[in-house]
């Protein structure tokens, strides 16, 4: 059983992830925030998080309340012991500047959300396959 | 002894001989005054004329001394510019009108001097002034400054310096030769300028963030309405009936268009903004172009052919593309059902410029429409007759006038469309790379 951080803000587009993953074959529990203040909580293990399991991946989208996803990810590879989990930028912005910035930053890779949704689930599917499938992932 | 009458013939000679030396010497003396006279009147003549001569030389020489500072004086006023020297070795300084005038000063009611001149400029430039002049001395070259100066009336004004050193025959300095120049009016009008362009940079960057926004933004709430409407259809699989079905094909349709919409307007606004210019090949780009349109083609039936060769000109690869690939595009889209589209690109050497023309054999454009049809969102037919968001030759036209060129309908007899533009040639020949 894999854990899956995402950090999200729309709703709409964390329930298009939870969907996909309910209908792959991998197992994965997802739990979702929405937003770099919750997020660093949950990975730090901060206030209602006390509990929070390390994930093995974090799903983080850039356009983001308050901290955008190019900050939070400056600052997950700034920690010691953070920075070697796996972090997929998942975004709307298809643009050359994000893309190039993100993987600057330490971005494990860079997906543009589809979007209509069978191409949507099947990007995650294929997240899922590559990093709890094909990739070995820090013990 | 001679006989008395021999002398008196001698007497008589003498007396006449007498007579006639006194006549001979009073003639010589007479016609001596006389000469002596004469000849005092010609040289009175002569230096009367000498005088006046050099009168006239004087007055010449003075009206072209005066004619010279006028001339100096009028072009230093008409190029607001005055000019002084320095005598480094009696360290007189001179000043012309025009150098007075700039500082406000009066010809004759001031002595001109550095220490005047550093007087008169704004106590913030004094040591630029005072640095640059030194310079000019110590190093013996010519050097240029900004600065400001303050006239007696409080009014302040920019100047530009400029000075060099004069020489002697054997190379020494011996002259600080300046000039100013009151450059207020164009530095305002500079100031002004560079006023304009940040504001040009920042509505630039505002529209920046607006493709930006637009890219995301406004895409991401599209997706979730397209991705849950597919969704509720699977949810509800076999439990929809004929009206349910059809809106759902609707919510559907709209959401494809608006996404389209949206990456056109995109690419719209994108054109020019991260293109990069080099030198490329039209023969190249609509190749590319015509492999992209490998489906249209083949599911119409199309052939495109080329006259005439294409050139290398300097452009953005992709734009180039995108251009004969909304030109292509159009030509077989826009077809007669009954034939199958037959599209001509031809190439034109026209002096200064290629004239590049994509030629169908479709429904062509009516003259009324030739203007609009470039317009962004500008669209002719209904959407069930013709598919498209509009902004194909708006995109066009954007890519062609970014590089100085123009495009057009071409009137034509008969049946089908002519869209020709013109590129201007590149300047250099650069060598075809294959």
């Amino acid at each position: 059983m894999h854990d899956v951080l995402l950090i999200e803000d729309d709703p709409g587009d964390a329930g298009l992830v939870r969907i996909a993953m309910r209908r792959s074959h991998h197992s994965c529990r997802l739990h979702h925030v929405v937003d770099g203040g919750e997020a660093m909580a949950f990975l730090r293990r901060r206030g209602s998080h006390e509990q929070a399991p390390r994930p093995d991946l974090i799903l983080l989208d850039l356009n983001l309340p308050g901290r955008n996803g190019h900050e939070i990810l400056e600052e997950i590879r700034a920690d010691s012991v953070l920075k070697t989990i796996p972090v997929v930028i998942l975004s709307t912005s298809g643009a050359e500047r994000d893309v190039k910035k993100a993987y600057s930053l330490g971005a494990s890779s860079y997906v543009a959300k589809p979007m209509d949704v069978e191409a949507f689930t099947a990007a995650i599917h294929s997240i899922e396959d590559f990093w709890f499938g094909t990739a070995q992932l820090p013990a | 002894m001679l006989p008395a009458a021999l002398m008196g013939w001698v007497v008589w000679g003498v007396i006449l001989s007498g007579t006639l030396v006194v006549i001979g010497l009073a003639t010589v003396l007479v016609g001596a005054l006389l000469g002596l006279w004469v000849g005092q009147g010609l040289r009175r003549r002569m230096e009367a004329s000498i005088a006046a001569r050099a009168e006239r030389l004087e007055a010449a020489y003075e009206d072209a001394v005066r004619r010279g500072r006028t001339l100096l004086s009028n072009a230093e006023r008409v190029a607001q510019l005055g000019s002084g020297e320095r005598d480094l070795r009696t360290g007189l300084s001179v000043w012309s009108d025009g150098f007075h005038a700039i500082l406000g000063l009066e010809p004759g009611q001031c002595e001109p001097s550095p220490n005047l001149l550093l007087d008169c400029v704004h106590p913030a430039d004094r040591a630029l002034v005072q640095a640059a002049m030194d310079d000019v001395v110590r190093e013996g070259r010519r050097t240029d400054e900004y600065f400001r100066v303050i006239r007696p009336d409080g009014e302040i004004r920019i100047l530009h310096g400029r000075a060099d050193v004069g020489r002697d025959e054997h190379g020494g300095s011996v002259r600080l030769d300046a000039t100013i120049q009151d450059v207020t009016e164009r530095k305002r009008l500079e100031d002004e300028l560079d006023g304009l362009i940040r504001e040009l940079w920042r509505s630039n960057e505002e529209l920046e963030q607006f493709a930006y926004v637009a890219s995301h933004d406004l895409r991401q709430p599209l997706r979730v309405v397209g991705s849950y409407v597919s969704l509720m259809e699977e949810e509800l699989q076999g439990n929809l009936n004929g009206d349910a079905l059809e809106y759902m094909t609707f919510v559907r349709d709209g959401v494809r268009r608006m996404d389209r919409l949206i990456t056109d307007l995109l690419t719209y606004s994108r054109v020019g903004r991260t293109s990069t210019d080099q030198p490329v090949s039209m023969g190249k780009a609509a190749e590319a172009a015509v492999t992209d349109l490998q489906f249209e083609i083949e599911d119409s039936g199309a052939s495109v052919k080329t006259v005439g060769e294409p050139p290398m000109v300097l452009g953005d690869e992709s734009e180039m593309e995108r251009l004969f690939q909304n030109l292509i595009g159009n030509a077989i889209k826009y077809r007669r059902p009954d034939q199958p589209p037959q599209v001509m690109v031809g190439y034109e050497d026209q002096g200064e410029l290629w004239r590049v023309s994509v030629s169908d054999n479709g429904i062509g454009i009516p003259p009324e429409h030739a203007e609009r049809v470039f317009g962004i969102f500008q669209r002719l037919h209904a959407r069930n007759e013709f598919e498209g968001t509009g902004v194909g030759l708006a995109i066009a036209k954007k890519i062609v006038e970014r590089h100085g060129g123009t495009i057009k309908v071409e009137p034509r007899e008969g049946n089908g469309t002519t869209l020709a533009f013109t590129w201007p040639k590149m300047r250099e020949p650069v060598e075809m790379v294959s």
